[in-house]
């Protein structure tokens, strides 16, 4: 994509508005082959908006094992509680799986930069595209449903390896194309993919975007898998304003560990580090350096 | 049913009075306003803000931090916005704040050391203490790691005494040498007011679908609980080996942590990984501090402090 500075967020610390809580379970069950649908509350909890992210710690207070708590994609939220949908990739995430109703977990949210778009004209021009994959779809999905609700249609493209990784959760709030007996007016309208075809359109929501696209300019939101993300960037259009929210390892989760840092442009048409979890999760691809490969390490000391 | 007698947590390191005896390590509380209003500054008797080096320096490239079984290895590298930055933007925000920090500092020659020290004595701003960061594993080539050698520490710490007059010098000690007593002498004996004791470990992961370090300077920084006994054991060495004032670091995660840093010797305690696993710990522990007082009859840390040290010679 050629970098199209016009509306651009430059990445800037967000204030801090997260809490640390001892957040209450309410449910944690599976859904789907792969995902687990996590809710919890607290008192004095923000609401999140779509695009950030809480922290979990999963190990017991003193256990220390895993030590660090994980990030998490805001499903759905309200002043008071957050919901989760997540996949279990390693020791941490099956640790919060094995949390049930009741239990008690350690929570940091929300934080981070939000997708744009959800106030009224602040995207004035062009069709409102939301491209996911696998566990990255979450937050596109609450966003689906608040730009919705705010009057904002928009289209949804979500990719998956096959139907039985799909989860109901997702599918349940959505007017899925090839479900019956939906609300659109009150429900967004999502189209599925999937690689082996076995749901919805056999293919990748990249290629399904590119097969589809018309003359006007597109507000692209993302968030998957990086290969994902790199292709969206390769076939978004110079009018196109294209926004990748991008997942890293964490530690501090509010910018001051700068242990999860992506280089970005910085005025000067040189590049900084940014922190992912406060200038980010959500980057305008604009902002974002061409690639990382390219920045070597560091001579030694200056 | 009659009040909690009143006790005070304030601590004392040499000459600087805090008010309560948990630092926020370098490192772990960038420059000391980012975790605002989350965990704000004033909730630690002082906060040890981000080394600086001469020029900024955009630190190495990601993976930055991977986990260990209660640790975190670290290959940030330095990462920081450089003296000039610091001095017009960090530390006037700071003071504005009514903050004063310890500063920590790294450079790669005692020259270097002693310029930064005189650029800071010349600032307008409060500066509570200056931690000499002698020891960063993540600095190439070879480390930097002047915290092995004792003459290299002695004339570091000599070199910034000569410039920072307007207050105390810690020098931060690393736990990867064979006696961390000698080098601790080494710092007293150049005019240190204050150690610090312990930067991190020299760790390493392998990937095992590579078979190599996932981190560019292959070898990391482990911090953590993991390290806390290594720290607990240094502090202590370093508590017997000189008569200035020796500050805590090393995976402290837990009151009991806390008390038992006090009691090998320590007159504060830095809290850093364990920020990121519990924002709420230094509440808790100052909390619990109080508690851990009241229960032993104790009005302040002092007559606590000299009972343990007594048992411990």
């Amino acid at each position: 994509m050629s970098p199209d500075p016009r509306g651009a967020r430059t990445p800037s610390p967000t204030p801090l508005a997260a809490v640390w809580r001892r957040a209450r379970v309410t449910r944690c069950a599976p859904d789907g082959a792969l995902y687990w649908d996590l809710r919890v509350e607290a008192e004095g909890l923000p609401a999140g908006t779509p695009g950030q992210f809480s922290l979990l710690a999963p190990a017991a207070p003193g256990a220390w094992d895993p030590l660090l708590p994980r990030p998490l994609s805001l499903l759905d939220a309200g002043a008071g509680w957050q919901r989760f949908l997540f996949k279990v990739v390693g020791r941490g995430t099956a640790q919060l799986a094995a949390l049930r109703a009741g239990d008690r977990v350690g929570l940091l949210g929300p934080l981070g930069r939000a997708f744009g778009g959800l106030e009224r004209d602040a995207e004035a021009a062009g069709e409102i595209v939301l491209v996911g994959g696998g566990v990255g779809i979450p937050p596109l999905h609450f966003l689906a449903r608040r730009l919705s609700a705010a009057g904002r249609p928009c289209r949804a493209l979500f990719g998956f390896n096959r139907e039985a990784e799909i989860p109901r959760a997702l599918l349940a709030a959505l007017d899925v194309a090839d479900a019956a007996g939906t609300e659109p007016a009150t429900r967004p309208a999502a189209e599925l993919c999937t690689l082996d075809g076995s749901a919805g359109v056999r293919g990748n929501p990249v290629a399904r975007l590119v097969e589809t696209l018309g003359d006007g300019p597109l507000a692209i939101k993302a968030c998957g898998p990086a290969p994902m993300l790199a292709a969206l960037r390769a076939a978004a259009r110079a009018g196109d304003a294209l926004e990748l929210s991008l997942e890293e390892r964490m530690a501090c989760g509010v910018g001051v560990c700068r242990g999860c840092v992506v280089p970005v442009v910085d005025g000067a048409g040189g590049w900084r580090y940014a922190a992912i979890c406060r200038e980010g999760p959500v980057f305008d691809a604009a902002s974002l350096a061409a690639s990382a490969a390219a920045i070597a390490l560091e001579p030694g000391h200056e | 049913m009659s009040e909690p007698r009143a006790v005070s947590l304030a601590a004392q390191v040499g000459e600087l009075r805090l008010a309560n005896p948990l630092l926020a390590a370098s490192g772990c509380f960038g420059y000391g306003l980012e975790c605002d209003p989350l965990l704000p500054p004033e909730t630690f008797g002082a906060v040890v803000t981000k080394t600086i080096t001469p020029l900024a320096r955009a630190g190495n490239p990601m993976p930055r931090i991977a986990e260990t079984p209660a640790g975190m290895l670290n290959s940030i590298g330095l990462e920081n916005v450089g003296l000039a930055a610091f001095l017009a933007d960090k530390l006037p925000a700071l003071a504005a704040r009514g903050v004063a920090p310890v500063v920590s500092i790294a450079a790669g020659s005692a020259e270097e050391f002693a310029a930064l020290a005189g650029r800071l004595a010349a600032a307008p701003q409060a500066i509570a203490a200056l931690e000499l960061n002698l020891s960063c594993p993540n600095l190439a080539p070879h480390g930097a790691n002047f915290a092995t050698d004792p003459l290299a520490v002695e004339r570091v710490t000599r070199a910034v005494k000569d410039v920072f007059p307007r207050a105390p010098v810690w020098a931060k000690l690393s736990p990867n040498v064979a006696d961390i007593g000698l080098v601790a002498r080494a710092a007293e004996a150049a005019g240190a007011d204050a150690v610090s004791a312990i930067n991190t470990l020299v760790g390493m992961d392998i990937d095992l679908a590579t078979g190599r370090s996932p981190f560019a300077r292959v070898t990391a920084g482990l911090s953590g609980p993991a390290i806390f006994p290594v720290a607990l054991a240094a502090v202590y060495r370093v508590a017997q080996s000189v008569r200035i004032p020796v500050v805590a670091i090393g995976g402290a995660a837990s009151t009991e942590m806390v008390l038992k840093f006090l009691a090998a010797g320590a007159s504060a305690v830095q809290l850093g990984t364990a920020l990121y696993i519990d924002p709420g710990l230094p509440a808790r522990v100052l909390a619990e501090l109080a508690d851990a007082l009241r229960a032993r009859g104790c009005a302040d840390l002092k007559p606590l402090r000299a009972q343990w040290l007594e048992a411990s010679r």
